[in-house]
């Protein structure tokens, strides 16, 4: 080819501009508003006005907020009753608290298919929640984010998962999956895994055989775990099949140690590059990518995700100097889903990943004003388990590390998500003047997925912050957080505020309910670590829809510390049992339970416990019987204003035991709650403990003080409950023994309405069988919002239904309960039946 | 479009006026720089929008806390790009990764060696329609002096005739049509430089 001359250059050149700024060239698409808070900024900086400080104190801010409501998290769940060690513990709450569905027994877990007489069922539980299933004499929880499909089958049934963490009680059959870790009681398992998957186990009672990928099998020893979860390297999944094979799964057993299947796989040895090639679905190399890495942290720890970009034509990148430990890597691409590893192990050896993104699913919706049904545009919608991290704000309106996780609604209320990854999710709305609203958790391309939200007016929280001496704290920052996403949401939401020059904050468009409201000091919270003496810095309230709540955070004295042993009846030290402190007449949430004030603490090896910060006042001391659900109270103390105050407890020797049965067919009753109530000789009764019976219906209540008691079981399942007053307890004399039979109960659905025939919520529900005694058959006896209140587990016969109003008023209506015959009620206040 | 500055002296009379506080100058700057340091980051850092967005409000809140260091030796672009450059710098160094500063020349290897002979030879259609051609035009005119970038962008872009981006850049129609030739030749070379450089084929 000939050297082109000057002329034929500038003619060839100015040709090709004219084409190149026609066809290729594209002004890029700024975000609308960017430029002028660039502009404040920069404004704000000529003024003098300290805007790097303010920007550090938001980054700040944010750690700092991160690592507290890690700790709000942690603190509220031990203090709730779903702290356990095992799953099948913690699923046996949940089913206690939900007893109305066995299937899903968590509201949020995602039922996607429910073949005609449960033939076919599949389950998706969304991270950090649980869902328990029977599955004929057996149960099964999961705690999320897990997945399985269930078929019955000869044996019981067959379940096959991709990953997560399960439960088996009792329950025979085949269980196929990926990865997961099993604790299997009284069960008769076939467990086996893919080639490349692997199965953590602990068989505690039962039998239970694996199959490896490769055809071997091996029976799991009781008590010993059994593990064939592959060492780190082996988690270079990345490698591409024929490349380098992976090790095969195989059977391997070692001693266990307490808390082993819970535990993280592999230690690991220092950092190591983290590398992988990103495809499409045809295993075409992905040019363009961006990966976010997250580390994995233990509560209350978290961390933020960082991203990064990447071009090259074979898909590929790598990260050098990782820090040692687990991580979450994310991979996202314009036109895909993100798509997610999590607990990638870095240390030691290299890991490789292999990434193939999916175009995902589409997920669409329309929000809705709720008192109106008119259509709300420009709600920012996020889809959570799309969004890479932990934490989300709720004046997030962008989605950082993925855009596919955003959606605005348009004119009409309807939104879309384009590229959302093919698994269980959580859709936020938000929008300024309404609450915050969550959709259920639901599955993007499940053509039943169409989703409506419907917002509502939030409520404010509003207080004055102080320092110590008094004075004003401007410039402080209050986290506020819904109780609903510190549990049961994939990510945890806040709201937040800066403290004025004096002292004032106020936080709108909070969800009505239970929240938790945080100080945080920017300056010294991001680098403390485990700084559970921050607990005056947190305080409960209940946000009210269209009203303002006063939250302050005042110098008040700090409290006493309160110490001492816990002592059996013949003053020998109880170790390691669980003890916890709550005010005298401390109310509990209607919706958790969850009591304010509660604390709770193990003790130590020599009964030893302390509780520093203790407000004056009387507390009830329960303590913890067999499982940490079970609770007796104990003993009470008065707490002084002294700086320290020092009380043992003397737990009681007496007891109560028994058994609780079906009458129908006398099988023993599991998950049957027995209260047991102190009769004072006026008749009065008051609360004294609540335990559970185990697999073979079997319960036993200790440390009861002498004197006579009233005894409750109630039962789930559509049982009824049953009772026995009068008990006498003497510790010298031997244990009263209780058989209970329980026949089977009613249900009723009663709606109360106010004096307009409106839905009346908060009404307080009372029942009293036919000889006057009162029972509560289930933990929430209060009208939801819709007026609604749902009681299970009535005894057959005519049972007073008494309905107090909250403003005092009460009305009562007899009702003539037949088994198994569910009855419907509606009670209007003014207007009679 | 903009008025074109002469550098040194109009842009240090524009420094004066924002650290004045006159509302008016600081509008006229962030209009002239905003978008031209933002596609400059874009194309610089291939990254998500958000990180983007931090590293131009980063830049001129560093930029205006020290307007008054400016010394007029360079222009206002070039000192902006400087800053923008050093935190580019300095966050690459956090994250090892490919970045797409880096591997900008991972595109097609033919594609840019059509891209590298600009002025040589009339790019086929196919070549025009590559989203690797689409970055590399925006990528050379953020590199690009911000008065060449205005004639260009004037010129090919918004239309405009000669006589009118001499008009408004208060030039004779001559200084406009060297000025043009001028940011022709100066994105033919950059634009070729990066094709090569992207494509290998140095």
């Amino acid at each position: 080819m000939s050297t082109p001359s000057a002329g034929e250059r500038e003619a060839c050149l100015e040709t090709n501009l004219v084409a190149l700024f026609e066809k290729s060239y594209r002004p890029l698409v700024i975000r609308e508003g960017f430029r002028e808070e660039v502009a404040r900024s920069a404004a704000a900086v000529l003024q003098h006005t300290p805007v790097r400080q303010r920007r550090f104190l938001a980054v700040a801010l944010a750690a700092a907020a991160c690592f507290l409501i890690g700790w709000v998290a942690v603190a509220l769940f031990e203090r709730s009753e779903f702290a356990r060690d095992g799953i099948l513990d913690r699923a046996r709450v949940a089913v206690r608290e939900n007893n109305a569905r066995w299937i899903a027994a968590q509201p949020d877990a995602h039922v996607v298919r429910l073949g005609l007489g449960a033939a076919e069922l599949e389950v998706f539980v969304p991270s950090g929640q649980l869902a328990a299933l029977v599955c004929g004499e057996g149960a099964l929880a999961m705690a999320g984010p897990s997945h399985a499909r269930f078929a019955p089958s000869g044996r019981g049934a067959d379940v096959e998962t991709s990953a997560g963490e399960f439960g088996l009680r009792g329950f025979s059959g085949r269980v196929h999956g990926g990865f997961g870790a099993f604790e299997c009681t009284a069960a008769d398992l076939d467990l086996s895994s893919d080639a490349q998957g692997f199965v953590r186990a602990w068989l505690s009672a039962g039998r239970a055989r694996y199959t490896a990928g490769d055809g071997r099998r091996q029976d799991l020893a009781q008590g010993v775990l059994f593990d064939t979860h592959p060492p780190p390297m082996a988690l270079n999944v990345g490698v591409p099949p024929g490349i380098g094979a992976l090790p095969q799964a195989s059977g391997t057993t070692r001693n266990p140690e307490p808390g082993d299947v819970k535990r993280e796989p592999a230690a690991v040895l220092e950092s190591a590059l983290l590398s992988g090639i990103v495809r499409d679905a045809d295993q075409q190399p992905m040019r363009k990518f961006s990966v976010i890495l997250l580390r994995e942290l233990e509560l209350p720890n978290s961390a933020a995700p960082s991203s990064t970009a990447v071009l090259d034509p074979a898909g590929h990148f790598e990260f050098h100097a990782l820090e040692a430990g687990n991580w979450t890597v994310f991979v996202r691409a314009e036109g895909y889903a993100l798509w997610t590893r999590e607990h990638v192990a870095i240390g030691g050896a290299n890991v490789a990943l292999n990434v193939v993104l999916e175009s995902g699913a589409g997920l669409s919706g329309r929000v809705v004003d709720a008192p109106s049904g008119a259509a709300l545009a420009g709600v920012v919608l996020i889809s959570e388990s799309d969004l890479p991290g932990s934490l989300l704000p709720f004046d997030c309106n962008e989605s950082p590390h993925n855009p596919a996780a955003l959606a605005l609604s348009d004119a009409d209320g309807r939104f879309h998500f384009e590229h959302l990854a093919q698994r269980s999710t959580v859709v936020r709305a938000v929008k300024s003047g309404f609450a915050p609203q969550w959709s259920a958790a639901l599955l993007p391309g499940d053509s039943s997925a169409e989703i409506k939200l419907e917002l509502v007016a939030g409520g404010s929280i509003s207080g004055r912050v102080e320092r110590e001496d008094g004075s004003a704290w401007s410039s402080t920052g209050i986290v506020a957080m819904p109780q609903r996403a510190v549990f049961a949401l994939p990510r945890r939401s806040y709201g937040w505020a800066l403290t004025a020059a004096d002292g004032s904050y106020r936080i709108d468009d909070l969800p009505a309910g239970e929240c938790v409201v945080v100080r945080v000091e920017p300056t010294r919270s991001a680098a403390r670590t485990g700084a559970r003496e921050t607990s005056s810095e947190m305080r409960e309230s209940i946000v009210r829809a269209g009203s303002a709540v006063t939250v302050n955070f005042l110098a008040t004295p700090s409290g006493s510390r309160l110490a001492g042993r816990v002592l059996r009846a013949d003053h020998t030290p109880m170790a390691a049992a669980k003890i916890s402190i709550m005010p005298l007449n401390s109310v509990a949430s209607d919706s958790t339970g969850v009591h304010g004030g509660w604390r709770s603490q193990l003790c130590g090896p020599d009964g030893a416990f302390e509780f520093t910060d203790v407000l004056p006042g009387s507390y009830e001391i329960y303590l913890g019987v067999r499982t940490p659900m079970d609770v007796v109270l104990a003993d009470t103390v008065e707490v002084t204003k002294e700086s320290n105050v020092a009380h043992d407890v003397l737990a009681a020797g007496g007891e109560i035991s028994g058994s609780v049965h079906s009458a129908a067919d006398s099988q023993p009753v599991s998950f049957a709650a027995i209260v047991v109530e102190r009769e004072a000789p006026s008749g009065e009764c008051s609360f004294v403990a609540k335990v559970f019976s185990d697999d073979d219906g079997a319960w036993r209540v200790l440390h009861l003080a002498d004197g006579r008691y009233r005894v409750r079981a109630y039962g789930v399942r559509g049982l009824s409950f049953a009772g026995r007053d009068g008990v006498d307890v003497h510790s010298e004399l031997p244990a009263p023994a209780i058989a209970f039979e329980l026949e089977a109960g009613s249900a009723l659905v009663l709606t109360v309405l106010d004096p307009r025939g409106a839905p009346l919520p908060g009404a307080h529900i009372s029942l009293f069988d036919a000889n006057g005694s009162e029972f509560q058959p289930v933990e929430f006896m209060r009208t939801d919002a819709r007026g609604r209140c749902k009681l299970e587990g009535l005894p057959a016969g005519r049972t007073r239904v008494v309905v107090a109003a909250p403003d005092g008023t009460a009305l009562e209506h007899w009702i003539d309960a037949r088994p198994l015959e569910p009855l419907e009620l509606e009670l209007r206040f003014g207007a009679g039946k | 479009m903009l008025p074109h500055l002469d550098p040194p002296t109009e842009e240090a009379e524009l420094v004066r006026r924002v650290l004045s506080g006159e509302r008016a100058a600081a509008d006229e700057f962030f209009a002239r720089h905003f978008r031209p340091l933002y596609e400059f980051a874009h194309y610089r850092m291939g990254a998500q929008p958000a990180e983007v967005e931090d590293l131009v409000q980063d830049t001129f809140v560093v930029a205006f806390e020290n307007l008054s260091r400016f010394d007029g030796r360079s222009t206002l672009q070039t000192w902006l790009a400087g800053i923008a450059k050093n935190k580019i710098r300095a966050g690459r160094r956090k994250r090892r990764p490919l970045a797409l500063a880096d591997a900008i020349e991972a595109a097609e290897g033919d594609v840019d060696a059509w891209l590298a002979r600009v002025d040589e030879a009339t790019l086929p259609g196919w070549v025009l329609e590559q989203r690797e051609t689409r970055e590399l035009v925006g990528a050379t005119l953020a590199e690009l002096p911000l008065n060449y970038r205005q004639a260009l962008l004037s010129k090919y872009v918004d239309g405009e005739s000669t006589e009118a981006v001499a008009q408004r850049v208060g030039r004779s129609t001559k200084a406009a049509e060297s000025l043009l030739t001028r940011a022709r030749i100066a994105f033919a070379g950059v634009f070729a430089l990066l094709a090569k450089k992207r494509g290998g084929l140095e």
